[in-house]
């Protein structure tokens, strides 16, 4: 037995035979035999799989169960046990195919549960509906699908394959007269068992610690500078862009409004239209590859732009809280209502004794309508209204001074929805907030806010105290937008807007809106409108009015 | 009347199986039928959990009733043979709410419309295949040449939601079941999509069965309308009258819930927010969230009672009218298809809500 060096690579076992040559010699019938088990396993399995899941019934209970018996059998000793009893004489290909013999049970499985989770898809509905049978829905709509999945199980399994092949060799179980990786590993520990080796040689890692990296250190926050107005928030030419191939996309173009104190401010829009991306913007919650291009958000005079990523994050939910799209579904699923609320508290250190936080909690929860008791229940225990109220009890848990919400009942009936809103509307008027409401809906702006903004292909085109935007609009977008609204007062009054949303990445010239208007003319064509004050608070950027 | 498409006392149970402690009564004893020769469009109107989905399926014959029968031209769809079936596929075409998840991302927005013509035998040629396509495409006011041979990501939601509609046509159906077709749409282009459905029965005859959430869209291009609540239908009529005259006060709820795009009227406060209590098993399925609840719903669920002709109503306020068995739905929403008789014949609440 001889050490690595120039001619021996690997070094030589005790016949002085190169181990690097048998490495060399063995892989391939290593990998033959991963292969074989692997494709036999993933192919028996996917096939199991696949019918298991689409026809469901008795079969899929004898396949599952027949699966679960032979998962919870330790693999290795059924594979020892069989291999035994085999073991004269055994070829490579017989070697993989008694791997593959149990390969099949989890590929089966898992294979199983994707299919599962796609056999409800629309497309396969739509599929059976225009005739399609099932082994054809199988091999076209389903299976096309799972390929990427089916490749990942498939190396997975080759590779479960060979380390369960090597690991019956090692054992002697393999094909004895093949010089297979784990054949030369039993070789050479049985060699080595017969003279125990003179020196070991006890591996070194060189172990490299990074130095600990650390937070950056706080900047003091900057002095509030006084800027005599009236608004809490104002936003002045805000612009986002998102960087592609083709050049920026401007998903928000110079947006600029003010917030006063206590005021509702709607934010209405088709998908598209900037809307949320603009509410994401003043919170700096952009992410790549959006990035804010330019424009300021200042806060109580503080411009939020200019804010260490530090100071950012506690102005989050302290100064202006964000009640996101979807919620009440990013409620952790594990964790009860109060551990929740009083994470934000404690993230913003805010100090309190583990009673005070307790009492605060129930002060919150019962200030959006949910008894005390719910402090100790999941998520899951909670119906989607309750879930959205505790997410505004979140937002309002440390006060803020601006509450935006993006599109908060978006997946609620509408009963559950009026409860909801109604209990913003309470919050906010306790706490004195101002709250900018996002959202498609003009119902529910109509109902909700006192000034309402409109936007189109990332610009604010319109915006007027709500009484006046639904009695007299100022630009024609608002004006069939609001035309297009189903109404309960008249029949056939309903009508859409022709033509479609533009895409931000391929704008028309001149105004945004001229191909889809009515009263467009040469002017619009080429020159954009500037959202100007038309009369006292209404602002619309059209060159009509 | 001859009956195209009939739910007879259908009620579906999910659950409640050897190893389920629990099971769902998610539709009871329903019962819709639609004319063979008299196309109607009807709405069924429910918010989550009031079953409407789950009829859906059952119309479709995507999954069997746990009691009563779907039946299509009188024969039930469980026991029909493998011709009469793909004629039934063919007939009753449906809209699905997302305009997302119906298209297989593996595959190009043609696949859609290229399977039905193929297993459906509907064009001789390829040339015939896609004259076919690019007629049913332009009736849904789509372009052909944009449309075909792209992506579905490629397309706008409203754009695939047509192409959907465009489908649905290929087949010249009698019956289309539209499922929250334009809940995921945007505002601007929920009217067209709408538009193209109403045209469709009014030129070709095609009934229409819209299910939604959205009573004001119902309103809009129904003609009869079913509220359903907790799987089982509340009120059923004439368009006009329910949405005008609501009788049920789920119906009231519901309707005073919407946010309507005027400010001229708004929010009603009448009883909001009414706290729930426990469900009752066997009453009322309403009878949590009711402002009028007597004793009797907590103990029995109303039946239909007809306090018009062309409508009835599952509440006790209205015991004074006849009832009406849940199989014979099908005679108000004839009745309310048919031209309405004048609105002072309808039976009024025999008490005064508080």
């Amino acid at each position: 037995m001889r050490a690595p060096s120039a001619a021996h690579p690997f070094g030589t076992d005790r016949q002085g035979r190169d181990l690097f040559a048998a490495m060399v010699a063995g892989t391939p019938l290593t990998l033959r035999i991963g292969f074989i088990a692997g494709f036999l396993g993933v192919g028996i399995g996917a096939m199991l799989g696949f019918v298991s899941a689409y026809y469901r019934g008795t079969l899929d209970a004898v396949i599952r169960g027949v699966v679960d018996i032979g998962l919870t059998v330790p693999g290795l000793l059924v594979l020892i046990i069989i291999a035994v009893s085999l073991r004269r004489g055994l070829t490579v290909d017989q070697m993989a195919i008694i791997v593959a013999s149990l390969a099949w049970l989890n590929p089966a499985r898992t294979i199983r549960a994707q299919v599962l989770s796609m056999r409800e898809r629309g497309y396969v509905e739509v599929a059976r509906l225009s005739g399609m049978s099932g082994p054809e829905i199988i091999v076209k709509e389903l299976m096309p699908n799972l390929l990427p999945y089916l490749a990942a199980t498939l190396v997975n399994s080759v590779s479960a394959a060979i380390l369960a092949s090597i690991g019956l060799e090692v054992l002697g179980l393999g094909p004895i007269d093949s010089p297979t990786l784990g054949m030369t590993l039993y070789w050479v520990n049985f060699n080595a068992a017969l003279s125990r080796a003179d020196r070991d040689h006890p591996g070194r890692l060189s172990r490299s610690l990074l130095p600990h990296g650390g937070p950056g250190r706080d900047r003091q926050p900057q002095a509030a500078e006084s800027d005599l107005t009236t608004d809490v928030l104002s936003v002045r030419d805000l612009c986002v862009h998102y960087d592609t191939p083709l050049g920026a996309v401007k998903a928000a173009d110079h947006v600029t409004f003010g917030l006063r104190a206590g005021e509702r401010l709607g934010i209405a829009g088709e998908s598209g239209s900037g809307k949320s991306t603009m509410a994401l913007a003043i919170l700096r919650m952009i992410k790549p590859p959006g990035r804010i291009a330019a424009g300021e958000v200042k806060l109580d005079g503080v411009d939020l732009m200019t804010l260490s990523d530090e100071e950012m994050r506690r102005v989050r939910l302290d100064r202006i809280a964000l009640i996101p799209q979807g919620s009440m579904n990013a409620l952790n699923p594990v964790i009860r209502i109060k551990e929740q609320i009083a994470d934000a508290l404690r993230d913003h250190r805010v100090r309190m004794s583990a009673r005070e936080t307790e009492t605060r909690v129930r002060e919150l929860l019962e200030s959006v309508g949910l008894r005390a008791e719910v402090a100790d229940m999941f998520p899951h225990e909670l119906s989607g209204g309750m879930k959205q109220r505790a997410c505004i009890a979140i937002a309002i848990s440390l006060s803020p001074r601006v509450i935006i919400a993006d599109e908060p009942t978006s997946a609620l009936d509408v009963v559950v929805q009026k409860q909801v809103m109604e209990t913003l509307a309470r919050v906010q008027e306790n706490l004195g907030a101002s709250v900018i409401l996002v959202g498609h809906d003009m119902g529910l702006m109509a109902q909700f806010v006192d000034r309402l903004g409109v936007m189109y292909a990332g610009k604010l085109i319109e915006v007027s105290p709500v009484r006046e935007i639904f009695t007299r609009p100022l630009h024609p977008y608002t004006r069939m937008l609001i035309a297009s609204l189903p109404s309960l007062e008249q029949k056939g009054t309903f009508r859409g807007i022709p033509g479609l949303i533009p895409l931000l990445r391929d704008l028309p010239p001149g105004c945004a809106f001229h191909p889809r208007c009515p009263q467009a003319f040469d002017r619009c064509l080429t020159e954009e409108p500037a959202l100007l004050e038309k009369h006292p608070g209404g602002w619309a950027a059209c060159h009509l009015t | 009347m001859r009956t195209l498409l009939e739910a007879r006392s259908v009620t579906k149970v999910f659950g409640g199986g050897v190893f389920e402690r629990s099971s769902t009564v998610a539709l009871e004893n329903f019962s819709l039928a639609i004319d063979a020769d008299r196309p109607s469009i009807i709405a069924v109107v429910g918010e989550s959990g009031s079953g409407k989905t789950t009829l859906a399926r059952l119309l479709l014959g995507l999954t069997a009733p746990t009691s009563g029968h779907v039946l299509y031209e009188g024969q039930d769809l469980q026991q029909m043979s493998r011709e009469r079936r793909r004629k039934f596929r063919r007939d009753i075409q449906v809209i699905f709410q997302d305009p997302y998840g119906v298209y297989n991302p593996f595959y190009r927005v043609d696949h859609v419309l290229a399977t039905p013509v193929a297993k459906f035998g509907l064009a001789r040629s390829r040339a015939a295949a896609r004259t076919l396509i690019d007629e049913v495409l332009r009736d849904v006011g789509l372009r052909p040449e944009e449309t075909l041979g792209r992506f579905p990501h490629q397309l706008s939601g409203g754009q695939r939601q047509r192409v959907m509609v465009a489908r649905a046509l290929l087949l010249r159906p009698r019956v289309i079941l539209a499922d929250e077709p334009v809940s995921m749409v945007d505002a601007s282009l929920r009217a067209t999509i709408l538009g193209s459905l109403s045209a469709m029965h009014r030129e070709r005859g095609i009934s229409i069965i819209y299910i939604t959430h959205d009573l004001a869209t119902a309103y809009q291009i129904s003609d009869t309308i079913v509220v359903l609540y907790g799987g089982a239908v509340a009120e059923v009529g004439d368009v006009e009258l329910v949405v005008k005259q609501p009788q049920h006060p789920y119906t009231r709820l519901l309707l005073s819930s919407i946010p309507l795009a005027t400010t001229a009227r708004t929010w009603m406060s009448e009883f909001a927010t009414v706290a729930s209590s426990a469900d009752t098993e066997t009453g009322c399925k309403f009878a949590a969230r009711c402002p009028s609840v007597e004793k009797v719903c907590r103990e029995t669920a109303p039946p239909l009672f007809k306090t018009h002709a062309a409508r009835a109503v599952a509440c006790y306020l209205y015991r004074d009218a006849p009832t009406l068995d849940a199989d014979a739905i099908g005679s108000v929403l004839t009745a309310s298809a048919a031209a309405s008789p004048p609105a002072s014949q309808t039976i009024q609440p025999t008490r005064s809500r508080p």
